[in-house]
């Protein structure tokens, strides 16, 4: 039993609690990509229909789509170019699906 | 934590894991956004066609589905920010990236037994089309993604990348959030916009 526990503990660390010290930044984007996608499953299934369910969901795709890039990609360190380009293609993406939904 | 900032960051010519695949990125993005236009186009041409075919899919395990492929991002990300700083994590980190990975093809496979089942083929409708055709374009891109990051973890155990030498690793990393970033709009257009 001696030999076990200290090696319980290292498995328990490495294997278990590290995936969770990781960069603050990125877990505080994943749980909020995570709050947005359950906030989009219940949005379409009670809340919205049609014109207003596009539009609440293209919003969310938005916040989504930016938070990825700009945090997961790391796009916050790119030129303001890259920023526009990818930011203005799901602003434009995200108004032509309300205008066709 | 420290991080590392490549003195490269700002410049035009360089971002995020080369200009190249920014390319390809921006490439896709317009071919699927194209592809969902013309999809709504259709839907909004045969509205009771395609509201009930949606009824269909199963939007839980859409859902399920797009959770697996954020924390695959999280752990993509975290990857290459544990390779580009020297830390050691940075091979578990990745594992759990393609781990999730091959998690979200088998209950993507696992769906479209779902539809096999049902009788539900290429030819069933219209929107049928466009299901299998844009969630099966997403899927090899996520397989292609795969085999890319198992490439790269096979190649950063046998020493050919470290802290100083991570652009490839990148490069796979910004194809891998690519899909995750066609997913995030293909989900909600397909399996929930009613």
């Amino acid at each position: 039993m001696a030999y076990v526990r200290p090696h319980l503990d290292i498995f328990i660390s490495y294997y278990l609690l590290t995936p969770l010290i990781m960069n603050k930044s990125n877990i505080i984007t994943w749980v909020g990509l995570v709050s947005f996608t359950l906030l989009t499953f219940y949005s379409s299934e009670a809340l919205f229909t049609g014109k207003q369910l596009a539009l609440v969901l293209m919003g969310i795709v938005v916040v989504k789509f930016l938070g990825i890039g700009y945090q997961f990609i790391e796009l916050k360190r790119a030129h303001t170019v890259w920023k526009v380009l990818f930011t203005g293609f799901i602003l434009v993406f995200g108004l032509l699906v309300v205008v066709f939904a | 934590m420290t991080e590392t900032i490549e003195p490269q960051d700002k410049s035009i010519y360089y971002p995020p894991g080369g200009l190249l695949i920014w390319i390809i990125v921006f490439l896709e993005l317009l071919t699927f956004g194209a592809f969902l236009i013309v999809f709504l186009a259709y839907r909004k041409a045969d509205l009771e066609t395609f509201t009930s075919a949606q009824q269909v899919l199963n939007s839980t395990l859409g859902m399920i589905n797009t959770i697996v492929l954020l924390t695959s991002g999280l752990f993509m990300a975290a990857g290459l920010v544990e390779l580009k700083k020297g830390g050691i994590k940075t091979h578990m980190y990745l594992g759990i990236t393609i781990a999730l990975g091959i998690l979200f093809m088998a209950l993507k496979g696992y769906e479209y037994y779902e539809k096999i089942e049902l009788g539900i083929g290429f030819n069933t409708n219209q929107f049928f089309v466009f299901y299998w055709l844009l969630t099966g374009f997403h899927l090899i891109h996520v397989l292609v993604a795969v085999v890319l990051v198992s490439y790269m973890l096979y190649n950063i155990k046998s020493g050919s990348y470290s802290s100083t030498n991570f652009e490839d690793v990148e490069t796979a990393g910004v194809f891998w959030h690519m899909c995750d970033l066609i997913w995030i709009f293909l989900f909600p257009i397909i399996y929930l916009l009613h």
